[in-house]
C-alpha cells in the first residue's frame, strides 16, 4: 500500500523495513511481531484517515464587487464576524467553537485567559507554589520573614480562581496558609520580645 | 473549583520520556472526556494540556521498544557497584566498615526499588498518536499493559465518533496515491534515517577480545603471572577500542537492536572492570600498612584462590558477565551474516490479480 508506506504508519524509523502493509493485520487489539526488527507493533486505522481535506487555496470564495472582504484575506469574501474583535472572516480564518465564531487571534488571547476552561492551554499551580514556599520557609527559617507574608498573598489573591483543568482541591492551601500564619505569629512574639 | 465540570476520567498510564524529560521535569497523564483526549504535561508546578479530538484521530500505533532493558541495565550496574564497594569495605575494614555499610544499603535501596518496579511494571513500547497535521508521542503510555488497556478505551471512543474504517475506501485511496500526494493532504511522513549493511568485523574482534578476558578472568583464579597481566591489559585496551569502533559504526546500521545492546553491554562491563580496578588500588593506597597487617591480602600478585571471598564472588561474575556477552554477540553476529535469505526473501513479482485489486 504505497499510500500507507509513504505516511511510514508503521512508525518505523528504518528505511530497511520489509513488513508490509498490505499483510499487516491493522485494528487488530492484540500486537503484531514485525517481519524486519521482530518488535510488537499495533496499528489502529480510523476513518478520519480517508477524509478530504479542503485544499487551502480554494476553501473560501473569492471576493467580489460589493461585498465585504476578509480582515486577514482582502482578496477573499467575508462569510462570518468574529465573536471576540468583531472582524469580518472569511471560511478559513473562521474558528467555530460553542455556536460562536473566532479568529486566530482571539483564540490565542483567549488562550493565555484562566478563566476561559474552553481555551485555556496551561495553568501555574499557585497552590504548589505556596506550599513549596512555606516548607522553605519553615526548613530554612530566617526567610520566613519574606516567605510566609508571600504565601498569605497568594493564598488569598488566588483561592477562588482555578489551579486545573482536572480535579484538585484546596489543602496545599489550606496547610499553607495555616505554616504561613504561624511562622508570623512567631515572627511577631519574636519582636514584641524584643521591644520588652 | 474544577475537574467535576469537565468530567474527565483518567487514562491507565502516566510517566514521562525515558531520557529527554528528566532535565525538564515533565511528566504525562492522559485523561478521556467525551469528546477528545486530554494530554496533560505537568512540569514543575506548570500544567499544560492538550486536547485531542476523537474526530480527528487518524491512527493510533503502538511498537515495543528496549527501554525496559536499558533502564534494568543501568539500575543493575549502580546496584552492582554499590554492592561491591559494600563488599570492598567490609572485607577491608572488618567491624569497623558497619556504619558505610549501613550508609551504602541506603544508598542502594532507591535504585534496588526502581530496578524492582521496572521488571513488574512489564515491557515498554512507544504510542503515537497521528492526526493530519501533528504526531504526537504518548510518553504515558510507555507500559505495553497501560498502553494496550488505553487505547482499548480511545479506541472505543473514536469508532463511536467516527465510525468503522472502510478499508476497501482506503484501498481505493491507496491506489490513487499520486494523486493524493499531489494534493498535500497527507500527514507528513516520519523522518527516516538512512541505514546501510556494515561489515561487523570491529564487532567480532571486539567480543573475541571479551572472549579472552572471559576466560582469562578464570585462569586467574590458577596463575598470576605478570606476562599474562601484562597481555590482559592489552587485550582489553584493544578490544575496548574495537567495541567504540563498533558502537560508532552500528548507529545507522542494519545491526539488529539486540547486538547493538551486546556491544553496549560489553563497553559497560569494561567500564566497570576499569573502575573496579581503580577502586581497589585506591582502596590500597588508603591502607599504607598494607600487606603487613595480620588478615588483610594483597589481592594483585597470586592466584585469585588465594584472595578473600569477597574479590572472589565480585571478580567471578565479571568473568561470567563477560563470557555471556562475548557469546551472546558471536551468536548475533552470526545471525547477522546469516540472514539471507531467511532475513532478507525475494519478493515475488505482483501478478496481474495484484494489480487489479487496487484498481476495482
Amino acid at each position: 500500500m504505497a499510500l500507507l508506506d509513504d505516511w511510514n504508519v508503521l512508525g518505523c524509523q528504518r528505511s530497511d523495513c520489509r513488513q508490509s502493509t498490505d499483510s499487516f493485520p491493522f485494528n487488530d487489539p492484540n500486537p503484531h511481531t514485525c517481519e524486519t526488527c521482530g518488535r510488537l507493533v499495533a496499528v489502529h486505522l480510523y476513518p478520519a484517515l480517508t477524509r478530504e481535506y479542503h485544499n487551502s487555496e480554494s476553501a473560501a470564495a473569492d471576493v467580489v464587487a460589493s461585498e465585504s472582504s476578509c480582515f486577514y484575506h482582502p482578496n477573499k469574501s467575508a462569510s462570518v464576524v468574529c465573536d471576540g474583535c468583531g472582524r469580518f472572516l472569511c471560511s478559513l480564518c473562521d474558528i467555530a467553537m460553542n455556536e460562536r465564531h473566532y479568529c486566530s487571534t482571539c483564540i490565542e488571547h483567549q488562550s493565555a485567559d484562566e478563566s476561559n476552561t474552553e481555551t485555556v492551554r496551561r495553568f501555574v499551580h499557585r497552590d504548589s507554589l505556596a506550599f513549596g514556599l512555606s516548607i522553605l520557609g519553615t526548613f530554612f527559617w530566617f526567610v520566613s520573614f519574606v516567605t510566609a507574608p508571600i504565601v498569605l498573598y497568594l493564598v488569598v489573591r488566588y483561592w477562588r480562581s482555578t489551579q486545573s483543568l482536572l480535579t484538585r482541591n484546596r489543602w496545599r492551601f489550606v496547610v499553607a496558609g495555616i505554616i504561613a500564619t504561624l511562622q508570623l505569629s512567631l515572627w511577631g512574639l519574636f519582636f514584641l520580645g524584643l521591644m520588652a | 473549583m474544577s475537574g467535576a465540570e469537565f468530567n474527565y476520567a483518567p487514562l491507565p498510564g502516566k510517566g514521562r520520556a525515558l531520557i529527554s524529560s528528566f532535565a525538564s521535569g515533565e511528566f504525562q497523564r492522559l485523561y478521556s472526556a467525551e469528546d477528545h483526549l486530554l494530554v496533560v504535561r505537568t512540569n514543575y508546578g506548570e500544567e499544560t494540556y492538550k486536547k485531542f479530538f476523537y474526530n480527528d484521530i487518524q491512527a493510533i500505533t503502538l511498537k515495543s521498544n528496549s527501554d525496559r532493558i536499558i533502564v534494568g541495565t543501568f539500575h543493575g550496574l549502580i546496584i552492582g557497584f554499590v554492592m561491591f564497594l559494600a563488599l570492598l569495605v567490609a572485607q577491608s575494614f572488618g567491624t569497623d566498615a558497619a556504619p558505610v555499610f549501613v550508609v551504602m544499603l541506603i544508598v542502594s535501596v532507591l535504585p534496588i526499588y526502581l530496578f524492582v518496579k521496572n521488571l513488574v511494571l512489564g515491557p515498554t513500547c512507544t504510542v503515537t498518536l497521528h492526526t493530519a497535521v501533528q504526531q504526537e508521542e504518548l510518553t504515558a503510555l510507555r507500559r505495553q499493559n497501560a498502553a494496550l488497556k488505553s487505547i482499548a478505551i480511545i479506541d472505543e471512543n473514536i469508532r463511536l465518533s467516527q465510525g468503522e474504517l472502510d478499508f476497501d475506501e482506503l484501498r481505493r485511496k491507496n491506489a490513487a496515491g499520486e494523486e493524493i500526494r499531489a494534493s498535500g493532504h497527507l500527514p507528513q511522513p516520519v523522518q527516516q534515517r538512512e541505514i546501510t549493511d556494515i561489515n561487523v568485523t570491529p564487532h567480532a574482534i571486539a567480543f573475541a577480545g571479551m572472549l579472552y578476558i572471559g576466560v582469562s578472568i578464570f585462569v586467574d583464579f590458577l596463575i598470576m603471572e605478570d606476562v599474562k597481566n601484562l597481555l590482559d591489559m592489552i587485550v582489553m585496551v584493544v578490544s575496548l577500542v574495537f567495541f567504540l569502533v563498533a558502537a560508532y559504526r552500528q548507529a545507522n546500521s542494519t545491526v539488529s537492536p539486540r547486538l547493538k545492546l551486546f556491544t553496549w553491554l560489553g563497553i559497560a562491563n569494561y567500564a566497570l572492570m576499569y573502575f573496579s580496578a581503580i577502586v581497589v588500588t585506591i582502596f590500597l593506597a588508603m591502607q599504607a600498612d598494607f600487606g603487613t597487617t595480620p588478615g588483610l591480602h594483597n589481592p594483585m600478585g597470586e592466584p585469585a584462590l588465594n584472595w578473600p571471598i569477597s574479590h572472589q564472588i565480585t571478580y567471578g561474575l565479571q568473568g561470567l558477565f563477560a563470557l555471556t556477552i562475548a557469546v551472546g554477540g558471536f551468536m548475533l553476529i552470526a545471525r547477522y551474516h546469516n540472514r539471507d535469505p531467511e532475513w532478507d526473501p525475494v519478493e515475488p513479482e505482483p501478478t496481474e490479480a495484484d494489480r487489479n485489486e487496487f484498481t476495482e
